[in-house]
């Protein structure tokens, strides 16, 4: 059995808007085991990047965790002190945002933002860190990294500045490495570029990763575990040929059958009525039961909590049995 | 019903105050035609000029050249007159539902409007086809007195597209109808937009980045590469038999929702597309193409019929083969 | 053309959404210069009622009177009351104020949908107008205007709008040209609109908000560049009760009697400070970029 890398507890965090705390994560518990590929998905608003960036504390300051703990290597990061924090940021996990055109800082050089980070985690002198920087970017697949290096971020290319970032979150060889929706910004041949990447530092580094998407493809290509949210809930989690072949929640199901019925020439796609709730005023009971095919008067009553149906697939469905 | 023939569309671009105006060739050179009822497939990544191309041929930018023939008229050469009858026959709906409806109009009087504009019926018969056409794509009355912000993304969709066939015109273009919307909803509007097709006989320009939504929807498929076609053939045989590097390319980089294909053969390519600004010679692919030789670096490569209905621009069309690139 | 109007100002209420409004009442500042604002208003309103005397009452036994009960901001060089003055001026200064503002919106406003709408010659034609007016200072211009045309409240009215309309081209020429690349103008082409309703219908509603507060920011400097011409002489004749024209009667007697100035002073001051606090909350509120979702 591999070691528990990160494991979050009953996870509750919640929005402040001028309607009251508007929860965005609910009593989310989750397990990633070191060396594995977990993925989160889920539609917009389901709370999967909420989820993520709780984890390293990078939630914006209109937000709230209410209850939960957040164990990374054995280590509450909810309650560790903000130099331990910054500590463990960057040099034992790393993060990706969605957006590589912003997550660089303008008024620097490539090369420089990615020497930093072995600077102030590892002490390193400026010189090392910089020929380590030029090696770090020709690694990542940046083209005659030596020169590029001396370049401003405005003149990368998306899918460069993606590369770039990653290089600068890997320079110190974390052991998790949270990427929320990495590629959704690149065109798909440059995300078969970045995926590709993203592989082959989990296999020379041993990381990590935790991905978050709401592509079905990249759920797929990329990882070993899955787990499935829907408005601020882990509906199901599994290993990954499980969830595909047989998945239990009707959820996934309806999202799985949608993309990939996506076959047949014109012919009607499966599909899931409604639209995502309002999470200002949640359906009682199963938060899916209005569009759900399967709703009995338990779903509408009462909220279904995490069974487990196989020892690596749990759902959160009253009615699993008949789903799958 | 639409033939295009040789259309191009430049932008000027100038930057700074001395340097020399330089063209950026979006659309360069593109003819393809569509029969009523088909769907036409154009995909291509950004910068593959496939949104401009949607736009000029309804004449919403003014064409640099090129004949672009509906219904045996030249739009391209149309009076302020003829153009107001042609965009009675034609609709476009954008990829951001909201901006794509005016926030300070009512649902209603988004709809009213194209009545209106062309004159057609009055108070309670406009108010008629207006309930009509909501019913159509699946809004009912009590939408009627909304502000768009007031629906959701899927519903704004369906307004966006109840303002496109509100006219009953014979072509719609859908540029990435579907793309900023989430899954479960794309799959509602993707339903939608077939059921249409099918009960008002419309033909669509359906323009896309999703290979697997283009393939689910067209029925011939237009692959687009910096401005200009790749390949053009009917949708099924693409997917079973692409002849363009490219367009292999494409297919194989799709992440398939099938962990079973994780270990599938791949065409890859290196490096990242041109600027349009700064277009290589010969062949515009061949900087990443595996297959380039010093003809591809010189000379544009024309079209090679490979089979019926089945165009590549590609000097080896007849030599390379990817059919080991299935899908599922 | 009536119809239209109609659409518009039915538009215009639209803005004012209850979200909006709640938010405006929790804005500190907003809400002094929405008091402040009000009190002026009632003032103007019921001038007939609340001033104790006419504006125009001499009475030459009671010049130069202090502040007393009877008279709460004193008597003037001819011994008219000063508070009914005040009380009567409120709706000159108002008055003035929000004409000024139609008329400068109207040209700047048709100006900017014009130059950003049509971009090419024109554009750049009408651009360089407005830089040119930008760049003279608008009271020397409007003293100029006003020299010509001759003194008058009406002619003061014409000469501070004509100077001072570039503010709303600049703004409704930018809203308009990141308007016109955008969807729903595409879609209204498609749909087969004509400039003219896509100026009106599409782009000018989704510029009113700027436009609501550019006015609210722009009546300050309207009641101070007609005040300011007043004092000079070139506006209101007497015995109108024009602050400014107030101020300039005034200032001869500013040692021995400076209640005469100061009331006047400080209305034109507190009228332009509530319009200030009332544009920069409503701009808050109503400029979805400034607020925090």
């Amino acid at each position: 059995m591999p070691e528990k890398i990160l494991e979050v507890q009953n996870l509750k965090v919640c929005y402040e808007t001028g309607r009251g705390c508007v929860k965005a994560v609910d009593d989310v518990s989750l397990t990633i085991f070191e060396g594995e590929a977990f993925c989160l998905v889920g539609e917009t608003g389901c709370g999967k990047s909420t989820l993520a960036l709780s984890i390293p504390r990078l939630l914006p300051p209109n937000s709230r965790v209410l209850d939960g703990r957040i164990l990374f290597k054995g280590k509450d990061l909810l309650r560790v002190d903000d130099s331990e924090l910054q500590r463990i940021r960057g040099k034992e996990m790393a993060i990706v945002f969605q957006n590589p055109m912003t997550s660089l800082n303008p008024a620097y050089r490539v090369g420089y933002q990615v020497a930093e980070v072995p600077v102030t985690h590892l002490g390193m002198s400026w010189d090392k860190a910089l020929t380590s920087a030029v090696n770090q970017l020709s690694k990542v697949g940046i083209p005659d990294a030596g020169i590029r290096a001396r370049d401003y971020p405005h003149v990368y290319s998306g899918g460069m500045k993606q590369r770039s970032m990653i290089a600068m979150m890997t320079t110190c060889k974390p052991s998790l490495l949270i990427a929320d929706e990495p590629t959704t910004a690149l065109d798909v041949t440059i995300q078969a570029q970045i995926l590709k990447l993203l592989h082959s530092l989990r296999v020379e580094y041993g990381l990590t990763l935790l991905l978050i998407t709401h592509n079905f493809g990249i759920v797929a290509e990329v990882c070993d575990r899955v787990g499935v949210m829907y408005s601020g809930k882990i509906v199901e989690v599994g290993e990954v040929t499980e969830i595909f072949d047989n998945p239990l929640h009707p959820y996934t199901r309806g999202l799985i059958e949608c993309v990939a019925s996506r076959r047949g020439s014109k012919a009607r796609l499966n599909q899931i009525p409604g639209s995502l709730p309002n999470p200002l005023n949640l359906p009682s009971g199963c938060r899916f039961h209005p569009r759900c095919p399967y709703t009995t008067y338990l779903c509408m009553k009462e909220e279904p909590t995490m069974t487990e149906a196989t020892s690596n697939h749990s759902v959160a469905c009253h009615n699993y049995k008949a789903v799958g | 019903m639409l033939t295009v023939r040789n259309l191009r569309k430049y932008f000027r671009f100038k930057r700074g105050l001395l340097s020399t105006v330089q063209y950026i060739r979006a659309v360069d050179d593109v003819s393809f035609s569509v029969d009523r009822g088909v769907t036409l497939g154009v995909v291509g990544e950004s910068g593959s000029g496939k949104t401009t191309l949607g736009l000029t041929v309804l004449r919403l930018l003014e064409p640099t050249s090129g004949e672009i023939v509906f219904n045996g008229v030249d739009v391209a050469k149309l009076s302020k007159k003829g153009l107001k009858s042609f965009r009675r026959s034609t609709g476009i709906v954008f990829q951001d539902p909201y901006s794509s409806l005016n926030p300070r109009m009512r649902v209603k009087e988004i709809l009213e409007r194209p009545l209106k504009i062309h004159g057609i019926g009055s108070g309670e018969a406009s108010l008629d086809s207006v309930s009509g056409v909501l019913e159509d794509v699946g809004l009912g009355e009590e939408h009627l007195m909304r502000y768009p912000h007031e629906l959701s993304g899927g519903q704004q969709q369906r307004v966006a597209i109840a303002r496109a066939i509100i006219l009953k015109p014979q072509l719609v273009v859908l540029d990435e109808p579907t793309s900023s919307l989430d899954v479960s909803v794309q799959a509602q509007i993707l339903n939608l937009l077939l059921d249409l097709q099918y009960r008002y006989v419309l033909t669509y320009i359906f323009i896309t980045h999703d290979l697997l939504t283009a393939r689910h929807v067209s029925d011939v498929i237009m692959v687009m590469y910096l401005g200009k076609v790749v390949e053009l053939s009917r949708a099924h045989e693409l997917f079973l038999n692409p002849r363009h590097p490219y367009t292999a390319t494409l297919l194989s980089s799709i992440p398939l929702p099938d962990p079973k294909l994780k270990t599938r053969k791949r065409m890859e390519v290196v490096g990242e597309p041109p600027s349009l600004l700064n277009l290589p010679k010969g062949c515009r692919f061949h900087q990443r193409c595996p297959y380039a030789t010093d003809k591809c670096r010189l000379e544009e490569p024309g079209f090679t019929r490979v089979g019926d209905d089945h165009l590549v621009a590609c000097h080896y069309a007849h030599e390379l083969s990817f059919e080991g690139f299935t899908l599922w | 053309m009536t119809r239209l109007l109609e659409d518009l100002r039915k538009k215009a209420y639209s803005v004012y959404r209850s979200e909006e409004v709640k938010l405006l009442i929790r804005h500190r500042r907003g809400v002094v210069g929405l008091a402040l604002l009000t009190i002026i208003v009632f003032m103007a309103l019921t001038a007939d009622l609340i001033a104790p005397r006419r504006f125009d009452e001499v009475d030459t036994a009671l010049r130069l009177q202090p502040p007393s009960l009877k008279h709460l901001f004193g008597t003037d060089h001819l011994g008219r009351d000063v508070f009914s003055r005040i009380v009567y001026g409120a709706r000159i200064a108002l008055w003035v104020g929000i004409l000024v503002v139609l008329v400068e919106a109207g040209i700047g406003v048709t100006l900017g949908l014009i130059s950003g709408y049509y971009s090419g010659f024109l554009d750049k034609v009408i651009s360089a107008f407005t830089d040119m007016l930008w760049a003279f200072p608008p009271i020397i211009l409007a003293l100029a205007i006003v020299t010509i045309l001759g003194p008058g409240l009406t002619n003061v009215v014409i000469a501070v709008a004509v100077v001072s309309w570039a503010p709303y081209a600049r703004i409704v020429r930018a809203k308009t040209q990141s308007l016109v690349s955008r969807e729903f103008v595409m879609a209204a082409r498609a749909i087969g609109e004509s400039d003219l309703s896509i100026m009106f219908r599409y782009i000018l509603p989704n510029t009113l908000v700027s436009i609501i507060v550019l006015a609210t920011l722009t009546i300050p400097s309207a009641i101070l560049y007609t005040t300011a011409l007043s004092f000079l002489g070139f506006g209101a004749q007497p015995p109108t009760p024009d602050w400014g024209a107030m101020l300039n009667e005034g200032k001869d007697y500013i040692f021995g009697a400076p209640w005469n100035s100061i009331f006047p002073g400080v209305f034109i001051t507190l009228t332009a400070l509530s319009f200030n606090l009332l544009g920069d909350a409503l701009r808050d509120v109503l400029d979805p970029k400034l607020r925090l979702r």
